[in-house]
């Protein structure tokens, strides 16, 4: 469905000039040698920090950007060659909510669309009924879009893109700024569009939890390069540690006044009322446990807890402002 | 075709939505149109009705600059470009939705101007309306292929208005808007020759004393079959630009 080999991306960003300079311009490196693919069916997420390259992936996968080299084809077109067969291909669903007329209603915004994807008039009438029921928004076909809340404008957002049965769903951010509930009804649409008609889902998202549960398969983005692939469990099985103890301590510690045998790491400390929890990642949880419950006998709680994909994550990808420095370079 | 058509509903979906502007777009040309008429009915009535023919004309170019030469920035601040730039439409069909939605605008001012400038200002438009209407075409295709050309540089700059601002101020000089071309001196009379507006404006003033304006029409057409290749050929090298440095969603 997808491939990408070697894409590269660099931004010339100039600083805002002075009365009596230009201002430093300055190259930003979004994408590094980029390569993957992903098989029809497949739900992918990308998961990265602010700023490591996910968007201009995604805009370079949907036609909306060029990269500097390397090539991109969906369905074996090349998305710089042939942007406009591409554009056929896939359904682009935008972070922001204001991608949407927000005078017209959901149904002018379906029929307007179908007209820029070149849909039948019939055709445009059968989807937007389709469309508006799996999304449920059947009862505001006839609502400005303004109207709307941030759910209803993003699940309009996911029927858009759908307007022309694409095989294809890039997604950037789509739960951004949703509270729980309308997060839940976005994942569940999006895994019925895949499961019930085979769509194969991209979805940019830096939401840990959408990460685990909507995509069957992720990849880390950092810095610009792929640094990890695999599902949720291989990426969580990537960490050296496999897990946290949390050992409830009744006075208050610092890090000094603890030292761990090898194998485990003092992670944090809080002090809550003259008492401590302390955070302890460890490789081998299971084995764990009873040293520690040796090495703190006043201990009130000893409990193991599996690692996060959140845990693996920044495992993975470090701190990411000392390495976002590292992207930038002088022109 | 379709994708002009859905763009150009979607226009006029937008006057419904906004009905106090399109009363606003009756009347307050009138009012900038008024001072100017009024100094020349105190000369004589002819040049009366050259003024009012030239500012009529002259409202037209105005209308393609905001309306299609600016206006793509309607959709850039409105946030919804990369999503029609997503689809298979290109930005050429949205101002091509423009400038028809445009021409209709230009057709409901000039006939509203005329109206106010009948009944307030006592200009009689003793016009050949079919001879007027042909011109109003022509121009208007000539007009709106400038407009494509200024709308390049908008997608590219972004901050445009001040240039918009100056071309139609220094456009309504030197095509003859208040005063005829004659009397500017030589040395900027050669810039007249060059502009679309120019043969309008004349068009118009020679429908007034009822002939039929076959060269600047034909000049008109010309200008705009040179104008709109070379609006879509600067139009697609900024969506090329836009692609090449990720500036679509920019403003």
């Amino acid at each position: 469905m997808i491939e990408c080999e070697g894409l590269t991306k660099t931004y010339n960003v100039r600083e805002k000039p002075s009365f009596f300079s230009r201002g430093k311009e300055r190259r930003i490196t979004a994408l590094r040698g980029v390569s993957f693919s992903i098989s029809p069916g497949e739900i992918v997420g990308i998961l990265g920090p602010n700023g490591a390259g996910k968007t201009t992936l995604l805009k370079i996968l949907s036609t909306l950007l060029l990269p500097d080299s390397g090539r991109a084809l969906v369905e074996g077109v090349d998305v710089a060659q042939s942007p406009g067969l591409v554009r056929r291909k896939i359904g682009l669903v935008l972070p922001s909510e204001r991608s949407l007329y927000w005078k017209l209603t959901a149904q002018e915004n379906l029929e307007l669309f179908g007209g820029l994807y070149n849909l039948p008039s019939r055709k445009v009438r059968e989807r937007r009924g389709v469309l508006l029921e799996l999304v449920g928004l059947s009862d505001f076909a006839h609502v400005q879009v303004e109207k709307f809340s941030t759910g209803m404008r993003k699940r309009l957002m996911i029927a858009r893109a759908m307007l022309h049965e694409p095989r294809l769903l890039i997604l950037d951010e789509p739960t951004s700024g949703l509270d729980v509930q309308g997060k839940r009804e976005v994942w569940t649409l999006l895994r019925n569009l895949a499961t019930q008609q085979q769509v194969t889902l991209l979805l940019a998202t830096h939401d840990m939890e959408e990460a685990e549960i909507v995509p069957s398969r992720l990849l880390i983005i950092h810095q610009g390069k792929i640094c990890a692939d695999g599902s949720p469990a291989d990426i969580k099985a990537l960490s050296s540690y496999k897990g946290w103890i949390v050992v409830d301590l009744p006075s208050t510690f610092s890090e000094h006044d603890i030292e761990l045998p090898d194998g485990m790491l003092l992670h944090s400390i809080e002090s809550i009322d003259g008492r401590s929890r302390v955070y302890i990642s460890t490789a081998a949880p299971q084995t764990d446990m009873p040293r520690l419950f040796r090495l703190f006998p006043n201990a009130t709680r000893v409990e193991r807890q599996d690692i996060s994909l959140a845990d693996s994550f920044l495992a993975i990808t470090g701190d990411r402002f000392e390495n976002d420095d590292a992207q930038e370079e002088d022109v | 075709m379709r994708a002009v058509f859905s763009l150009l509903y979607k226009e006029l979906s937008y006057h419904r939505v906004y009905p106090l502007d399109l009363i606003s777009l009756a009347i307050s040309p009138f009012f900038i149109v008024a001072p100017f008429v009024f100094v020349a009915k105190a000369q004589n009535e002819n040049l009366q009705l050259a003024v009012a023919l030239g500012l009529i004309v002259w409202y037209w170019l105005s209308m393609f600059f905001w309306g299609v030469g600016y206006g793509v920035r309607d959709e850039i601040e409105e946030g919804i470009i990369e999503s029609l730039l997503a689809t298979p439409a290109s930005i050429r069909n949205l101002l091509a939705a423009k400038a028809i939605d445009t021409l209709l605008i230009n057709l409901y001012i000039t006939a509203a101007l005329m109206i106010l400038l009948w009944l307030l200002a006592g200009i009689p438009f003793h016009l050949d309306w079919a001879k007027f209407l042909l011109l109003f075409i022509v121009s208007n295709f000539a007009l709106a292929s400038l407009s494509f050309v200024y709308a390049a540089f908008v997608l590219v700059a972004r901050q445009a208005s001040f240039a918009g601002n100056l071309f139609q101020e220094a456009v309504g000089i030197l095509s003859g808007m208040t005063a005829p071309v004659s009397i500017l001196p030589k040395a900027v009379r050669w810039l007249s020759m060059l502009i679309p507006l120019t043969y309008a404006i004349e068009g118009a003033r020679k429908v007034a004393v009822g002939q039929f304006p076959y060269r600047e029409m034909a000049i008109l057409f010309v200008f705009g079959v040179v104008l709109l290749l070379l609006g879509v050929f600067f139009v697609q090298k900024a969506e090329g630009y836009l692609r090449l440095t990720g500036t679509t969603g920019e403003y």
